[in-house]
Protein backbone atom coordinates (compact mmCIF):
# COMPACT_ATOMS: atom_id res chain seq x y z
CA UNK A 1 0.00 0.00 0.00
CA UNK A 2 2.81 2.48 0.79
CA UNK A 3 4.39 1.59 -2.75
CA UNK A 4 0.89 2.35 -4.31
CA UNK A 5 0.58 5.85 -2.31
CA UNK A 6 4.26 7.01 -3.76
CA UNK A 7 2.94 5.40 -7.46
CA UNK A 8 -0.23 8.35 -6.76
CA UNK A 9 1.84 11.41 -5.14
CA UNK A 10 4.36 11.02 -8.26
CA UNK A 11 1.45 10.84 -10.24
CA UNK A 12 -0.10 14.11 -8.40
CA UNK A 13 2.94 16.02 -8.19
CA UNK A 14 3.46 15.16 -12.38
CA UNK A 15 -0.14 15.89 -12.89
CA UNK A 16 -0.07 19.65 -11.13
CA UNK A 17 3.32 20.19 -12.63
CA UNK A 18 3.35 18.73 -16.10
CA UNK A 19 -0.18 20.62 -16.71
CA UNK A 20 0.76 24.34 -18.20
CA UNK A 21 -0.39 27.58 -16.40
CA UNK A 22 2.65 29.96 -15.11
CA UNK A 23 2.71 29.93 -11.34
CA UNK A 24 4.35 33.32 -11.17
CA UNK A 25 1.94 34.81 -13.41
CA UNK A 26 -0.80 33.16 -11.26
CA UNK A 27 0.06 34.87 -8.22
CA UNK A 28 1.00 37.85 -9.48
CA UNK A 29 -1.29 38.44 -12.40
CA UNK A 30 -0.96 38.58 -15.84
CA UNK A 31 0.77 41.88 -16.08
CA UNK A 32 3.49 41.10 -13.94
CA UNK A 33 6.71 41.99 -15.35
CA UNK A 34 9.04 38.61 -16.32
CA UNK A 35 11.88 40.32 -13.60
CA UNK A 36 8.97 39.63 -10.64
CA UNK A 37 8.02 36.35 -11.74
CA UNK A 38 11.15 35.01 -12.42
CA UNK A 39 11.78 36.40 -8.18
CA UNK A 40 8.69 35.03 -7.62
CA UNK A 41 10.19 31.37 -9.01
CA UNK A 42 12.94 31.41 -7.43
CA UNK A 43 11.44 32.34 -3.90
CA UNK A 44 8.86 29.49 -4.25
CA UNK A 45 12.11 27.31 -5.26
CA UNK A 46 10.40 26.79 -8.99
CA UNK A 47 13.61 27.06 -10.70
CA UNK A 48 15.10 23.85 -9.62
CA UNK A 49 14.89 20.38 -11.14
CA UNK A 50 11.25 18.66 -10.91
CA UNK A 51 12.95 15.40 -9.46
CA UNK A 52 14.02 17.82 -6.75
CA UNK A 53 11.46 19.22 -5.66
CA UNK A 54 9.34 15.96 -5.62
CA UNK A 55 12.09 14.88 -2.98
CA UNK A 56 11.62 18.23 -1.18
CA UNK A 57 8.06 18.27 -0.84
CA UNK A 58 7.15 14.39 -0.20
CA UNK A 59 10.23 14.55 2.38
CA UNK A 60 8.17 17.65 3.65
CA UNK A 61 5.07 16.01 3.53
CA UNK A 62 6.32 12.61 5.58
CA UNK A 63 7.43 15.24 8.40
CA UNK A 64 4.61 16.88 8.80
CA UNK A 65 5.99 20.28 7.45
CA UNK A 66 3.52 20.43 4.04
CA UNK A 67 4.45 24.53 3.17
CA UNK A 68 2.25 26.93 3.29
CA UNK A 69 -0.71 27.99 0.89
CA UNK A 70 0.00 30.59 -1.74
CA UNK A 71 -3.14 32.47 -1.39
CA UNK A 72 -3.43 31.87 2.45
CA UNK A 73 0.03 32.50 3.39
CA UNK A 74 -0.55 29.94 6.17
CA UNK A 75 0.56 26.61 7.02
CA UNK A 76 -1.28 23.65 5.07
CA UNK A 77 -1.27 21.33 7.51
CA UNK A 78 -3.10 22.50 10.26
CA UNK A 79 -5.51 23.86 7.79
CA UNK A 80 -6.24 20.68 5.84
CA UNK A 81 -6.03 18.15 9.51
CA UNK A 82 -9.41 20.85 10.28
CA UNK A 83 -11.02 20.53 7.82
CA UNK A 84 -10.61 16.88 6.89
CA UNK A 85 -11.52 16.03 10.44
CA UNK A 86 -15.03 18.31 9.83
CA UNK A 87 -15.19 15.86 6.48
CA UNK A 88 -14.63 12.72 8.37
CA UNK A 89 -17.60 13.78 10.78
CA UNK A 90 -19.89 14.42 7.93
CA UNK A 91 -18.78 11.20 6.26
CA UNK A 92 -19.54 8.86 9.21
CA UNK A 93 -22.81 10.40 10.60
CA UNK A 94 -24.15 10.03 6.72
CA UNK A 95 -22.74 6.58 6.73
CA UNK A 96 -24.61 5.96 9.64
CA UNK A 97 -27.73 7.16 7.93
CA UNK A 98 -26.94 5.20 4.57
CA UNK A 99 -26.07 1.92 5.14
CA UNK A 100 -28.76 1.20 7.18
CA UNK A 101 -31.66 2.38 5.27
CA UNK A 102 -29.77 0.95 2.09
CA UNK A 103 -29.24 -2.64 3.29
CA UNK A 104 -32.93 -2.89 4.33
CA UNK A 105 -33.68 -1.84 1.31
CA UNK A 106 -31.90 -4.10 -0.70
CA UNK A 107 -32.77 -6.90 1.78
CA UNK A 108 -36.79 -6.11 1.67
CA UNK A 109 -36.51 -5.68 -2.14
CA UNK A 110 -34.78 -9.21 -2.41
CA UNK A 111 -37.01 -10.52 -0.12
CA UNK A 112 -40.46 -9.35 -2.03
CA UNK A 113 -38.88 -10.06 -5.50
CA UNK A 114 -41.31 -8.90 -8.27
CA UNK A 115 -43.92 -7.83 -5.92
CA UNK A 116 -44.96 -4.16 -5.39
CA UNK A 117 -41.89 -3.00 -2.39
CA UNK A 118 -39.40 -4.51 -5.07
CA UNK A 119 -40.63 -2.93 -7.38
CA UNK A 120 -40.47 0.97 -6.21
CA UNK A 121 -37.67 0.27 -4.37
CA UNK A 122 -35.79 -1.10 -7.62
CA UNK A 123 -37.60 1.74 -9.63
CA UNK A 124 -36.69 4.30 -6.43
CA UNK A 125 -32.87 3.41 -6.51
CA UNK A 126 -32.52 3.09 -10.62
CA UNK A 127 -33.93 6.89 -10.79
CA UNK A 128 -31.70 7.78 -7.25
CA UNK A 129 -28.09 6.99 -8.81
CA UNK A 130 -28.30 9.16 -11.93
CA UNK A 131 -29.55 12.53 -10.31
CA UNK A 132 -26.46 14.74 -9.60
CA UNK A 133 -25.99 15.48 -6.01
CA UNK A 134 -26.33 19.54 -6.15
CA UNK A 135 -29.88 18.84 -8.19
CA UNK A 136 -31.47 17.15 -5.04
CA UNK A 137 -30.06 19.74 -2.92
CA UNK A 138 -31.43 22.47 -5.10
CA UNK A 139 -35.50 21.00 -4.59
CA UNK A 140 -34.41 19.40 -0.95
CA UNK A 141 -33.58 23.29 -0.10
CA UNK A 142 -36.59 24.26 -1.92
CA UNK A 143 -39.04 22.32 -0.03
CA UNK A 144 -37.50 21.49 3.37
CA UNK A 145 -35.80 24.72 3.74
CA UNK A 146 -37.92 27.22 1.56
CA UNK A 147 -41.21 26.04 1.23
CA UNK A 148 -41.41 24.70 4.72
CA UNK A 149 -39.00 26.59 6.96
CA UNK A 150 -37.81 23.31 8.80
CA UNK A 151 -34.07 22.43 8.12
CA UNK A 152 -31.51 25.73 7.12
CA UNK A 153 -30.24 26.01 3.86
CA UNK A 154 -26.93 25.79 5.25
CA UNK A 155 -24.39 23.04 6.99
CA UNK A 156 -22.18 25.78 9.03
CA UNK A 157 -23.30 24.30 12.36
CA UNK A 158 -22.52 27.28 14.66
CA UNK A 159 -19.91 27.09 17.71
CA UNK A 160 -20.99 25.37 20.72
CA UNK A 161 -24.04 23.71 18.91
CA UNK A 162 -25.21 20.69 20.70
CA UNK A 163 -25.54 17.25 19.09
CA UNK A 164 -29.25 17.76 18.25
CA UNK A 165 -29.02 21.58 16.73
CA UNK A 166 -25.59 19.75 14.48
CA UNK A 167 -27.85 16.87 13.41
CA UNK A 168 -30.36 19.56 12.30
CA UNK A 169 -27.97 21.25 10.04
CA UNK A 170 -26.90 18.00 8.48
CA UNK A 171 -29.89 16.43 7.84
CA UNK A 172 -30.13 18.33 4.63
CA UNK A 173 -26.71 17.98 3.30
CA UNK A 174 -26.99 14.13 4.37
CA UNK A 175 -30.33 13.31 2.48
CA UNK A 176 -28.81 15.46 -0.77
CA UNK A 177 -25.57 13.24 -0.73
CA UNK A 178 -27.42 9.78 0.23
CA UNK A 179 -29.16 8.68 -3.22
CA UNK A 180 -26.24 7.88 -5.28
CA UNK A 181 -24.85 5.76 -2.69
CA UNK A 182 -28.45 3.85 -1.32
CA UNK A 183 -28.81 3.57 -4.89
CA UNK A 184 -25.96 1.27 -5.34
CA UNK A 185 -25.43 -0.22 -2.32
CA UNK A 186 -29.04 -1.39 -2.12
CA UNK A 187 -28.84 -2.99 -5.81
CA UNK A 188 -25.67 -5.23 -4.67
CA UNK A 189 -27.68 -6.11 -1.67
CA UNK A 190 -30.62 -7.21 -3.35
CA UNK A 191 -28.19 -9.11 -5.85
CA UNK A 192 -26.28 -10.90 -3.32
CA UNK A 193 -29.56 -11.77 -1.23
CA UNK A 194 -30.98 -13.26 -4.32
CA UNK A 195 -28.19 -15.60 -5.00
CA UNK A 196 -28.41 -17.01 -1.47
CA UNK A 197 -31.64 -17.26 -1.13
CA UNK A 198 -31.34 -19.74 -4.75
CA UNK A 199 -28.54 -21.33 -2.96
CA UNK A 200 -28.95 -24.76 -1.94
CA UNK A 201 -27.78 -24.46 2.15
CA UNK A 202 -30.93 -22.29 1.70
CA UNK A 203 -33.16 -25.13 0.17
CA UNK A 204 -32.03 -27.62 2.76
CA UNK A 205 -32.51 -25.27 5.96
CA UNK A 206 -36.03 -24.59 4.81
CA UNK A 207 -36.91 -28.54 4.24
CA UNK A 208 -36.00 -29.57 7.05
CA UNK A 209 -37.99 -27.35 8.73
CA UNK A 210 -36.90 -24.21 10.21
CA UNK A 211 -38.44 -21.46 10.70
CA UNK A 212 -38.78 -18.75 7.50
CA UNK A 213 -37.28 -16.28 9.80
CA UNK A 214 -34.45 -17.59 11.57
CA UNK A 215 -33.37 -19.62 7.90
CA UNK A 216 -33.26 -15.75 6.89
CA UNK A 217 -31.39 -14.06 9.45
CA UNK A 218 -29.08 -17.11 10.33
CA UNK A 219 -28.12 -18.27 6.88
CA UNK A 220 -29.37 -16.10 3.95
CA UNK A 221 -28.01 -12.43 5.51
CA UNK A 222 -25.05 -13.42 6.77
CA UNK A 223 -23.78 -15.09 3.57
CA UNK A 224 -25.33 -11.79 1.94
CA UNK A 225 -24.41 -8.97 3.81
CA UNK A 226 -20.25 -9.98 3.45
CA UNK A 227 -20.07 -8.91 -0.43
CA UNK A 228 -21.60 -5.51 1.26
CA UNK A 229 -18.90 -4.62 3.02
CA UNK A 230 -16.74 -4.34 -0.25
CA UNK A 231 -19.11 -2.53 -1.96
CA UNK A 232 -19.65 0.30 0.59
CA UNK A 233 -16.09 0.65 0.59
CA UNK A 234 -15.86 1.15 -2.72
CA UNK A 235 -18.76 4.30 -2.69
CA UNK A 236 -16.19 5.74 0.02
CA UNK A 237 -15.10 7.14 -3.58
CA UNK A 238 -18.10 8.60 -4.44
CA UNK A 239 -18.91 9.94 -1.26
CA UNK A 240 -15.94 12.15 -1.66
CA UNK A 241 -17.15 13.13 -4.66
CA UNK A 242 -20.27 13.61 -3.73
CA UNK A 243 -18.98 16.12 -0.56
CA UNK A 244 -17.02 17.95 -2.91
CA UNK A 245 -20.23 19.42 -4.18
CA UNK A 246 -22.13 18.97 -1.09
CA UNK A 247 -20.16 21.06 0.89
CA UNK A 248 -20.21 23.76 -1.62
CA UNK A 249 -23.76 23.59 -2.02
CA UNK A 250 -24.48 24.01 1.82
CA UNK A 251 -21.47 25.93 2.54
CA UNK A 252 -19.69 23.38 5.04
CA UNK A 253 -16.30 23.55 5.89
CA UNK A 254 -14.90 20.42 5.15
CA UNK A 255 -11.98 19.66 2.74
CA UNK A 256 -14.00 19.13 -0.46
CA UNK A 257 -14.76 22.96 0.12
CA UNK A 258 -11.56 23.52 0.25
CA UNK A 259 -10.53 21.42 -2.41
CA UNK A 260 -12.39 23.59 -4.69
CA UNK A 261 -11.27 27.01 -3.24
CA UNK A 262 -8.05 25.78 -3.96
CA UNK A 263 -8.62 24.72 -7.42
CA UNK A 264 -10.87 27.52 -8.47
CA UNK A 265 -7.49 30.18 -7.84
CA UNK A 266 -4.98 27.50 -8.85
CA UNK A 267 -3.64 27.37 -5.09
CA UNK A 268 -0.91 24.55 -6.12
CA UNK A 269 0.68 23.20 -3.16
CA UNK A 270 -2.94 23.28 -1.18
CA UNK A 271 -3.95 21.27 -4.21
CA UNK A 272 -1.72 18.48 -3.86
CA UNK A 273 -1.85 18.48 0.02
CA UNK A 274 -5.41 17.97 -0.32
CA UNK A 275 -5.57 15.17 -2.84
CA UNK A 276 -2.64 13.19 -1.54
CA UNK A 277 -4.81 13.12 2.14
CA UNK A 278 -7.23 11.49 -0.08
CA UNK A 279 -5.52 9.24 -1.94
CA UNK A 280 -4.35 8.22 1.08
CA UNK A 281 -7.74 8.24 3.21
CA UNK A 282 -9.36 6.10 0.02
CA UNK A 283 -6.46 3.65 0.19
CA UNK A 284 -7.03 3.23 3.80
CA UNK A 285 -10.80 2.55 3.65
CA UNK A 286 -10.25 -0.02 1.21
CA UNK A 287 -7.83 -1.69 3.24
CA UNK A 288 -10.01 -1.70 6.56
CA UNK A 289 -12.64 -3.25 4.05
CA UNK A 290 -10.96 -5.76 3.01
CA UNK A 291 -9.39 -6.74 6.95
CA UNK A 292 -13.30 -5.90 7.99
CA UNK A 293 -14.18 -8.75 5.24
CA UNK A 294 -11.79 -10.96 6.30
CA UNK A 295 -12.23 -10.83 9.88
CA UNK A 296 -15.97 -10.98 9.09
CA UNK A 297 -16.13 -14.28 7.23
CA UNK A 298 -15.32 -17.50 8.97
CA UNK A 299 -14.03 -19.49 6.31
CA UNK A 300 -11.10 -16.99 5.29
CA UNK A 301 -10.90 -16.97 9.45
CA UNK A 302 -10.08 -20.03 9.08
CA UNK A 303 -7.73 -20.76 6.55
CA UNK A 304 -5.55 -18.07 8.45
CA UNK A 305 -5.90 -19.77 11.34
CA UNK A 306 -4.62 -23.09 9.64
CA UNK A 307 -1.58 -20.74 8.78
CA UNK A 308 -0.81 -19.62 11.27
CA UNK A 309 -0.79 -22.76 13.12
CA UNK A 310 1.17 -24.33 10.41
CA UNK B 1 -34.99 -4.26 -34.86
CA UNK B 2 -37.78 -6.72 -33.16
CA UNK B 3 -36.05 -6.37 -29.67
CA UNK B 4 -36.50 -2.84 -29.90
CA UNK B 5 -40.34 -2.42 -31.11
CA UNK B 6 -40.78 -5.28 -27.99
CA UNK B 7 -38.84 -2.45 -25.96
CA UNK B 8 -41.06 0.62 -27.37
CA UNK B 9 -44.22 -1.17 -26.31
CA UNK B 10 -42.63 -0.60 -22.41
CA UNK B 11 -44.75 2.92 -21.67
CA UNK B 12 -41.57 3.92 -19.24
CA UNK B 13 -39.52 2.97 -22.03
CA UNK B 14 -40.76 4.48 -24.68
CA UNK B 15 -41.56 8.16 -22.37
CA UNK B 16 -38.05 7.76 -21.96
CA UNK B 17 -36.92 7.76 -25.63
CA UNK B 18 -39.36 10.61 -26.05
CA UNK B 19 -37.79 12.77 -23.61
CA UNK B 20 -34.27 11.96 -24.87
CA UNK B 21 -35.72 12.63 -28.58
CA UNK B 22 -37.23 15.93 -27.56
CA UNK B 23 -34.20 17.67 -25.92
CA UNK B 24 -32.15 16.78 -28.94
CA UNK B 25 -34.53 18.33 -31.36
CA UNK B 26 -34.54 20.99 -29.00
CA UNK B 27 -30.45 21.45 -28.96
CA UNK B 28 -30.42 21.27 -32.55
CA UNK B 29 -33.19 23.95 -33.39
CA UNK B 30 -33.29 26.01 -30.17
CA UNK B 31 -32.32 29.32 -32.40
CA UNK B 32 -36.22 28.44 -34.01
CA UNK B 33 -37.99 28.06 -30.75
CA UNK B 34 -36.71 30.28 -27.78
CA UNK B 35 -38.97 33.74 -27.01
CA UNK B 36 -35.70 35.45 -26.48
CA UNK B 37 -32.61 35.83 -26.93
CA UNK B 38 -30.86 33.62 -24.14
CA UNK B 39 -28.31 36.51 -23.08
CA UNK B 40 -31.01 39.14 -23.69
CA UNK B 41 -31.25 41.20 -20.85
CA UNK B 42 -34.89 42.89 -20.65
CA UNK B 43 -33.97 46.06 -18.33
CA UNK B 44 -37.02 46.58 -15.90
CA UNK B 45 -38.46 42.76 -15.44
CA UNK B 46 -35.95 41.21 -13.42
CA UNK B 47 -36.79 38.68 -11.54
CA UNK B 48 -40.47 38.16 -12.85
CA UNK B 49 -42.19 34.99 -11.57
CA UNK B 50 -43.29 32.57 -14.16
CA UNK B 51 -46.56 34.34 -16.48
CA UNK B 52 -47.39 34.18 -19.67
CA UNK B 53 -45.06 35.77 -21.16
CA UNK B 54 -42.53 34.49 -19.16
CA UNK B 55 -43.20 30.72 -18.42
CA UNK B 56 -40.31 30.22 -16.17
CA UNK B 57 -39.95 33.80 -15.15
CA UNK B 58 -36.68 35.69 -15.47
CA UNK B 59 -33.66 36.01 -13.32
CA UNK B 60 -30.95 38.78 -11.90
CA UNK B 61 -30.43 40.31 -15.36
CA UNK B 62 -33.76 39.91 -16.41
CA UNK B 63 -33.63 37.42 -18.90
CA UNK B 64 -35.70 34.89 -19.95
CA UNK B 65 -35.14 31.47 -18.07
CA UNK B 66 -37.06 29.51 -20.92
CA UNK B 67 -34.85 30.32 -23.20
CA UNK B 68 -32.07 29.94 -21.75
CA UNK B 69 -32.82 26.64 -21.02
CA UNK B 70 -33.60 25.52 -24.52
CA UNK B 71 -30.55 27.22 -25.51
CA UNK B 72 -28.66 25.46 -22.15
CA UNK B 73 -29.52 21.73 -23.43
CA UNK B 74 -26.99 22.04 -26.72
CA UNK B 75 -23.99 22.86 -24.87
CA UNK B 76 -24.75 19.62 -22.13
CA UNK B 77 -25.97 17.62 -25.40
CA UNK B 78 -22.32 18.59 -26.90
CA UNK B 79 -20.29 18.00 -24.14
CA UNK B 80 -21.87 14.88 -23.05
CA UNK B 81 -22.03 13.09 -26.17
CA UNK B 82 -18.09 14.24 -27.31
CA UNK B 83 -16.44 13.21 -24.31
CA UNK B 84 -18.74 9.83 -24.16
CA UNK B 85 -17.71 8.99 -27.63
CA UNK B 86 -14.14 9.78 -27.21
CA UNK B 87 -14.30 7.91 -23.90
CA UNK B 88 -15.67 4.87 -25.41
CA UNK B 89 -13.01 5.07 -28.28
CA UNK B 90 -10.61 5.18 -25.84
CA UNK B 91 -11.77 2.37 -23.45
CA UNK B 92 -12.68 0.09 -26.37
CA UNK B 93 -9.28 0.66 -27.79
CA UNK B 94 -7.65 -0.71 -24.92
CA UNK B 95 -10.24 -2.98 -23.74
CA UNK B 96 -9.09 -4.59 -27.49
CA UNK B 97 -5.57 -4.71 -26.73
CA UNK B 98 -5.31 -5.99 -22.74
CA UNK B 99 -7.71 -8.69 -24.09
CA UNK B 100 -6.03 -9.55 -27.31
CA UNK B 101 -2.66 -9.89 -26.03
CA UNK B 102 -3.36 -10.42 -22.12
CA UNK B 103 0.12 -11.14 -20.42
CA UNK B 104 1.78 -8.23 -18.51
CA UNK B 105 0.86 -5.45 -21.01
CA UNK B 106 -3.02 -6.59 -19.47
CA UNK B 107 -2.10 -6.67 -15.65
CA UNK B 108 -0.18 -3.39 -16.15
CA UNK B 109 -3.32 -1.64 -18.29
CA UNK B 110 -5.87 -3.19 -15.87
CA UNK B 111 -3.92 -1.93 -12.45
CA UNK B 112 -3.26 1.41 -13.49
CA UNK B 113 -7.22 1.78 -14.86
CA UNK B 114 -8.12 0.18 -11.21
CA UNK B 115 -5.78 2.86 -9.79
CA UNK B 116 -7.86 5.76 -11.64
CA UNK B 117 -10.95 4.53 -11.20
CA UNK B 118 -10.33 4.82 -7.50
CA UNK B 119 -10.32 8.54 -7.35
CA UNK B 120 -13.51 10.37 -7.99
CA UNK B 121 -13.93 12.18 -11.15
CA UNK B 122 -14.55 15.36 -9.68
CA UNK B 123 -11.71 15.42 -7.65
CA UNK B 124 -9.44 14.76 -10.29
CA UNK B 125 -11.29 16.81 -12.85
CA UNK B 126 -11.72 20.29 -10.35
CA UNK B 127 -7.44 20.05 -10.81
CA UNK B 128 -7.02 19.28 -14.05
CA UNK B 129 -9.55 21.89 -15.09
CA UNK B 130 -8.13 24.64 -12.46
CA UNK B 131 -4.50 23.78 -14.06
CA UNK B 132 -5.76 23.72 -17.76
CA UNK B 133 -8.52 26.06 -17.40
CA UNK B 134 -11.76 25.96 -17.67
CA UNK B 135 -13.45 25.36 -21.55
CA UNK B 136 -15.32 23.20 -23.51
CA UNK B 137 -13.16 21.29 -24.93
CA UNK B 138 -10.44 20.60 -21.66
CA UNK B 139 -13.95 19.36 -19.77
CA UNK B 140 -14.56 16.87 -22.78
CA UNK B 141 -11.19 15.48 -22.45
CA UNK B 142 -10.95 15.47 -18.52
CA UNK B 143 -13.95 13.66 -18.56
CA UNK B 144 -13.30 11.43 -21.50
CA UNK B 145 -10.00 10.14 -19.68
CA UNK B 146 -11.99 9.51 -16.15
CA UNK B 147 -14.66 7.77 -17.91
CA UNK B 148 -12.66 5.49 -20.65
CA UNK B 149 -11.52 2.79 -17.58
CA UNK B 150 -15.14 1.87 -17.10
CA UNK B 151 -15.55 1.51 -20.72
CA UNK B 152 -12.34 -0.74 -21.19
CA UNK B 153 -13.30 -3.42 -18.06
CA UNK B 154 -16.31 -3.78 -19.62
CA UNK B 155 -14.96 -4.32 -23.44
CA UNK B 156 -11.67 -6.41 -22.15
CA UNK B 157 -14.33 -8.72 -20.69
CA UNK B 158 -16.76 -9.08 -23.45
CA UNK B 159 -13.57 -9.60 -26.18
CA UNK B 160 -11.88 -12.45 -23.56
CA UNK B 161 -14.96 -14.58 -24.72
CA UNK B 162 -14.13 -13.89 -28.81
CA UNK B 163 -10.35 -14.30 -28.54
CA UNK B 164 -10.13 -17.91 -28.33
CA UNK B 165 -12.52 -18.50 -31.54
CA UNK B 166 -11.24 -20.49 -33.97
CA UNK B 167 -12.42 -17.36 -36.66
CA UNK B 168 -9.38 -15.49 -34.46
CA UNK B 169 -6.86 -18.34 -35.08
CA UNK B 170 -7.87 -18.43 -39.07
CA UNK B 171 -6.85 -14.36 -39.10
CA UNK B 172 -3.91 -15.03 -37.68
CA UNK B 173 -3.34 -18.11 -39.61
CA UNK B 174 -3.72 -15.69 -42.99
CA UNK B 175 -1.14 -13.65 -41.50
CA UNK B 176 -3.78 -10.74 -40.29
CA UNK B 177 -1.75 -7.83 -38.54
CA UNK B 178 -2.74 -7.16 -34.97
CA UNK B 179 -4.74 -4.08 -35.39
CA UNK B 180 -6.67 -5.86 -38.18
CA UNK B 181 -7.54 -8.29 -36.40
CA UNK B 182 -8.61 -6.55 -33.32
CA UNK B 183 -10.58 -4.19 -35.11
CA UNK B 184 -12.16 -5.96 -37.94
CA UNK B 185 -12.36 -9.32 -36.72
CA UNK B 186 -13.39 -8.75 -32.66
CA UNK B 187 -14.88 -5.26 -32.75
CA UNK B 188 -17.95 -6.48 -34.76
CA UNK B 189 -18.55 -8.93 -32.30
CA UNK B 190 -19.14 -6.53 -29.09
CA UNK B 191 -21.08 -4.08 -31.30
CA UNK B 192 -24.02 -4.99 -29.11
CA UNK B 193 -21.82 -4.32 -25.73
CA UNK B 194 -20.65 -1.05 -26.68
CA UNK B 195 -23.86 0.33 -27.10
CA UNK B 196 -25.07 -0.51 -24.32
CA UNK B 197 -21.96 0.59 -22.65
CA UNK B 198 -22.20 4.20 -24.59
CA UNK B 199 -25.65 5.03 -23.47
CA UNK B 200 -24.64 3.99 -19.92
CA UNK B 201 -21.52 5.99 -20.04
CA UNK B 202 -23.13 8.84 -21.45
CA UNK B 203 -25.69 9.41 -18.37
CA UNK B 204 -22.45 8.98 -16.24
CA UNK B 205 -20.65 11.61 -18.57
CA UNK B 206 -23.94 14.22 -18.68
CA UNK B 207 -24.02 13.75 -14.86
CA UNK B 208 -20.28 14.72 -14.57
CA UNK B 209 -20.94 17.65 -16.83
CA UNK B 210 -24.11 19.15 -15.01
CA UNK B 211 -21.97 18.70 -11.53
CA UNK B 212 -18.76 20.41 -13.14
CA UNK B 213 -20.08 23.39 -15.02
CA UNK B 214 -22.11 23.74 -11.54
CA UNK B 215 -18.74 24.08 -9.81
CA UNK B 216 -17.48 26.55 -11.82
CA UNK B 217 -15.47 24.43 -14.44
CA UNK B 218 -17.48 24.36 -17.27
CA UNK B 219 -19.42 26.57 -19.65
CA UNK B 220 -18.44 29.72 -18.68
CA UNK B 221 -21.13 32.79 -18.45
CA UNK B 222 -22.93 34.13 -20.03
CA UNK B 223 -22.96 31.17 -21.98
CA UNK B 224 -26.73 29.50 -21.07
CA UNK B 225 -25.74 26.21 -19.45
CA UNK B 226 -28.08 24.10 -17.25
CA UNK B 227 -24.97 23.52 -14.35
CA UNK B 228 -24.25 26.88 -14.52
CA UNK B 229 -27.57 28.54 -14.52
CA UNK B 230 -28.18 26.63 -10.65
CA UNK B 231 -25.03 28.59 -9.73
CA UNK B 232 -25.91 31.75 -10.66
CA UNK B 233 -29.10 31.70 -9.50
CA UNK B 234 -27.92 30.43 -5.62
CA UNK B 235 -27.26 33.33 -4.18
CA UNK B 236 -31.15 34.85 -4.68
CA UNK B 237 -33.27 31.06 -4.34
CA UNK B 238 -35.02 32.60 -1.50
CA UNK B 239 -36.66 35.35 -4.19
CA UNK B 240 -36.49 34.10 -7.08
CA UNK B 241 -36.59 29.83 -6.70
CA UNK B 242 -37.60 29.52 -10.68
CA UNK B 243 -34.38 30.67 -11.96
CA UNK B 244 -32.93 27.26 -9.88
CA UNK B 245 -35.85 24.92 -10.31
CA UNK B 246 -36.30 24.90 -13.89
CA UNK B 247 -32.70 24.12 -14.58
CA UNK B 248 -32.42 21.45 -12.10
CA UNK B 249 -35.97 20.32 -13.33
CA UNK B 250 -34.03 19.71 -17.25
CA UNK B 251 -30.93 18.16 -15.93
CA UNK B 252 -32.88 15.60 -13.94
CA UNK B 253 -35.47 14.74 -16.81
CA UNK B 254 -32.53 14.43 -19.13
CA UNK B 255 -30.19 12.20 -17.10
CA UNK B 256 -33.43 9.80 -15.50
CA UNK B 257 -34.80 9.63 -19.11
CA UNK B 258 -31.24 8.38 -20.56
CA UNK B 259 -30.40 6.31 -17.69
CA UNK B 260 -34.00 4.56 -18.12
CA UNK B 261 -32.95 3.75 -21.75
CA UNK B 262 -29.42 2.30 -20.64
CA UNK B 263 -31.03 -0.18 -18.33
CA UNK B 264 -33.21 -0.94 -20.51
CA UNK B 265 -30.82 -1.66 -23.36
CA UNK B 266 -28.47 -3.54 -21.10
CA UNK B 267 -31.38 -6.14 -19.20
CA UNK B 268 -33.01 -6.52 -22.93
Amino acid sequence: MLGLLIVVSIGIFAMVEILPGDVGNLILGQYATAENVELVRRELGLDRALAVRYLDWMGGFVTGDWGDSWRLGIPIAPLVAARLYNSVIFAVVAFAFIIPVSVTAGVVSALRRGRLPDRLINGASAVAITIPEFVSSMFLILFFSLLLPWFPSSAMVPAGAGPLTTLRYLALPIVAISPVLVGYIARTVRASTITELEADYTRTAVLKGLDWRTVVRRHVLRNALLPAITVIANQIAWLVGGLVVIENVFNYPGIGQLLLQAALVQDVPLLEAIVLILAAVLMLSNLVADILATVLNPRVRAQVAQEVRR
Amino acid sequence: MTALRTLLRSPGFAFAVIVCALWVIIALFWPLLVPYGPTEQLLGSRYTPPSATHWFGTDNLGRDVLSRILAGSRSVLVVGLASTALAVAIGTTLGLVAAFYRGRADEWLMRSLDLLMAFPIVVIASVVLAMLGPSRLNLVVVIAVMLAPYNARVVRSAVLSWRDRDFVAAARMRGESGPSILFRELLPNIVGTINVEFTMRLALSIFAVATLSFLGFGIQPPTPDWGLMVAEGRPFYQIAPWVVVAPAAAIASLVVAINVVAQKLRSS
